[in-house]
């Protein structure tokens, strides 16, 4: 370990690599600031577009985008009310008001530190615990790594979302998307409507650029909102900026950083469910609890430092397992595997350098916020605010597209890719759940094909799956994900009855 | 007549008929390979018929329900304009192509500063150029249109 985390270090000081680092840096910036984007968005185009480029470079720029649209998120939050990404929403409760007060500037650096101490303390956990956890997983077989994946699809499917039947079947039609092709046991074309373009099955970044991105151009377009924010609009420096003495944040800071851990581990969880419980556990705990909602320092720092937390945390299961947490986790994987790299055990075995890479890629683009965060580039950063969304929605199909043909040069790919988009919008506008849908697509051929192994080692005897103590627990955590429904249900009927005495 | 014509129960009823193509398509496969492919469909069957079971019980209706398309029109011009860039783009070029691609886009949509498009438009190509073929040395499809107009170099 410590030798592959020399490497990595050596192999980090290089200008391409430093230069990925910055420039996805601020363009994850860019990407959270502007309302409508997200980092699954940023991502999904960042993908294609980085094919060619050597892993740790496209790495690099997936951890800078990744760590700056967390805290991109924040500049519209604070200066407008309005936040950039999901995972801002608690940033505005006391971010605003700070504002409204005349500290914007104060608020923003708040932000800043938040996030980047969130951030590196979500990378240290990833580093110290993603290493022994994947050692662990060597004790793991076919039907081990099958009741794996079925856990990972069946906590996404369940736990994302209000609705678990249709977690379930978004689940399923990924799993449909990725038996399309060559069967690799028996050769079999499948489901593939004699188009020799889908002999090798659907092509990831297709699937992910035509769900994540294309339905929100569709809908940029539907909105056709023509006018930007106007620079009088943002109150940056308005009045006189109260300064904070920010090490009055560090216990916040701890606390937040703990509990973004901790979600980002959790399948199924994400950025704006750490940010809420962060929140919620800083009022909860502080002296003054009325002052939370008012402007208080503490509130934003919670936020931003618990939606930052949860970044490289949310890698953990993923690089150790090959089963993502949430949907930036899954493109992220989509990423790693775009580049040939397969996550799980074998990814720190085989691939040291890399994964030991991109490890401390997510700590120095956390670092980086502290430089590139400042004030005067969240200035610069809040004038993108003023791009119309009618002129960014054909900027994006453009990127969109020429990342996806550089990829296989094939335009059959192009308008598949437009297929997913309306497939897409349809599911997103029937409050279908997205993430399942993805990680279907991903571990698809992973939960298949441990199937078909452990099948074919006990000669077809299903029972062969639960043989060993570890498939019995997942199995069992299975069925215990299965009925958080029910349990739910019974909760909110219990509540009910005794509302109505 | 308003309960079938709630969306979740359209929905669930394509999705019924969905899985049923499916199997019918699974099962002309020899077994082995269609072993996997079987369950996902019998899953999604059964998941679709409780969806669509649901979706009768608790049908709303229609008038209550926020409309499915926010503008349908704007929609449907913006699928047929990146349709028309997809397909022609690898014929006259990147470039060219995004050129003419976003003022027009942006233009049908609604915004009308034709100031702003063709900076946009410029600010966008070139940027595009420096960082792709510039900085990572991309090979992209040729600009059939500038190479008329500027000879075989462009």
């Amino acid at each position: 370990m410590i030798e592959d985390l020399i490497g990595a270090g050596f192999a980090l000081m290089t200008w391409s690599n430093v230069a990925a680092m910055v420039f996805g840096t601020l363009i994850g910036i860019v990407i959270g600031a502007l309302p409508g984007l997200t980092t699954t968005i940023g991502l999904a185009i960042l993908i294609p577009l980085s094919f060619g480029l050597s892993p740790l470079v496209a790495l690099g720029l997936m951890a800078g985008l990744y760590n700056g649209s967390m805290y991109g998120g924040a500049i519209p939050a604070i200066l407008l009310n309005i936040p950039g990404t999901p995972a801002a929403i608690a940033t505005t409760f006391d971010g605003y008001p700070m504002t409204e007060q005349g500290n914007a500037a104060s608020a923003l650096r708040v932000a800043c530190f938040s996030s980047a101490v969130g951030g590196f303390s979500s990378a240290l956990a990833l580093l110290l615990l993603a290493p022994p956890l994947s050692l662990v997983t060597l004790a793991f077989g076919p039907p081990e790594y099958f009741w794996i994946a079925t856990f990972g699809l069946v906590s996404i499917a369940v736990l994302i979302g209000g609705d678990p039947i249709k977690g379930m079947i978004s689940a399923l039609l990924g799993l449909l998307i990725s038996s399309v092709g060559m069967d690799t046991v028996t050769g079999r074309i499948r489901f593939s409507f004699g188009r020799l373009e889908l002999v090798d099955g659907v092509n990831i970044v297709v699937v992910l650029i035509g769900l994540f991105a294309l339905p929100r151009v569709l809908q940029m377009a539907e909105d056709a909102v023509t006018r930007g924010v106007r620079v009088s609009d943002l109150k940056i420096g308005r009045g006189q900026s109260t300064p904070f003495p920010i090490a009055h944040l560090i216990p916040t800071w701890i606390r937040s950083s703990v509990i973004g851990i901790m979600v980002g581990i959790l399948p199924g969880a994400g950025g704006n469910i750490a940010a809420f419980l962060s929140y919620n556990e800083a009022k909860r705990s502080d002296r003054d609890p009325e002052s939370f909602g008012k402007g208080n320092p503490k509130g934003v720092a919670a936020a931003e430092a618990g939606n930052s937390s949860d970044n490289a945390a949310s890698m953990i299961p993923t690089l150790t397992l090959g089963v993502p947490g949430n949907a930036i986790a899954a493109l992220i994987m989509g990423g790693l595997l775009v580049h040939g790299l397969q996550p799980g055990p074998s990814l720190f075995r085989d691939n040291g350098e890399i994964v030991y890479g991109f490890v401390l890629q997510m700590m120095i683009t956390s670092v980086l916020l502290f430089a590139l965060g400042g004030m005067i580039a969240t200035r610069i950063f809040a004038q993108v605010l003023r791009v119309p969304q009618v002129m960014l929605a054909p900027m994006i199909v453009a990127l969109m597209c020429l990342g996806l043909y550089t990829v296989n040069n094939s335009q059959f790919e192009l308008f598949m890719m437009i297929g997913f988009g309306v497939f897409g919008y349809i599911l997103m506008r029937m409050q279908f759940p997205l993430p399942p849908l993805i990680l279907g697509v991903i571990l698809g051929g992973m939960a298949e094909q441990n199937l078909r192994t452990a099948l074919l080692i006990s000669r077809g005897d299903w029972w062969h799956l639960l043989a060993s103590p570890i498939s019995k627990t997942i199995a069992g955590l299975v069925v215990l994900v299965l009925l958080v429904p029910l349990y739910r249900h019974v909760r909110e009927r219990q509540s009910e009855a005794l509302k109505n005495g | 007549m308003q309960r079938l014509k709630n969306r979740d129960v359209i929905c669930a009823a394509v999705l019924v008929l969905f899985s049923m193509a499916a199997w019918m398509q699974a099962i002309a496969l020899p077994a082995r390979a269609s072993l996997f492919p079987r369950l996902e469909i019998a899953l999604l069957f059964g998941l679709s018929v409780v969806y669509l079971v649901r979706s009768l019980w608790r049908a709303q209706p229609v008038q209550s329900a926020e409309p499915f398309f926010r503008n349908l029109g704007r929609l449907l011009v913006a699928l047929v304009l990146i349709s028309c860039y997809v397909f022609i783009f690898p014929r006259i070029g990147f470039f060219t192509a995004t050129f003419v691609f976003i003022p027009v886009f942006s233009f049908v949509i609604g915004f009308r500063d034709a100031k702003t498009l063709l900076l946009g438009a410029v600010l966008f190509t070139v940027s595009a150029w420096v960082v792709f073929v510039v900085l990572l040395g991309r090979r992209l499809p040729p600009e059939a249109l500038l190479s008329a107009i500027f000879g075989g170099g462009a």
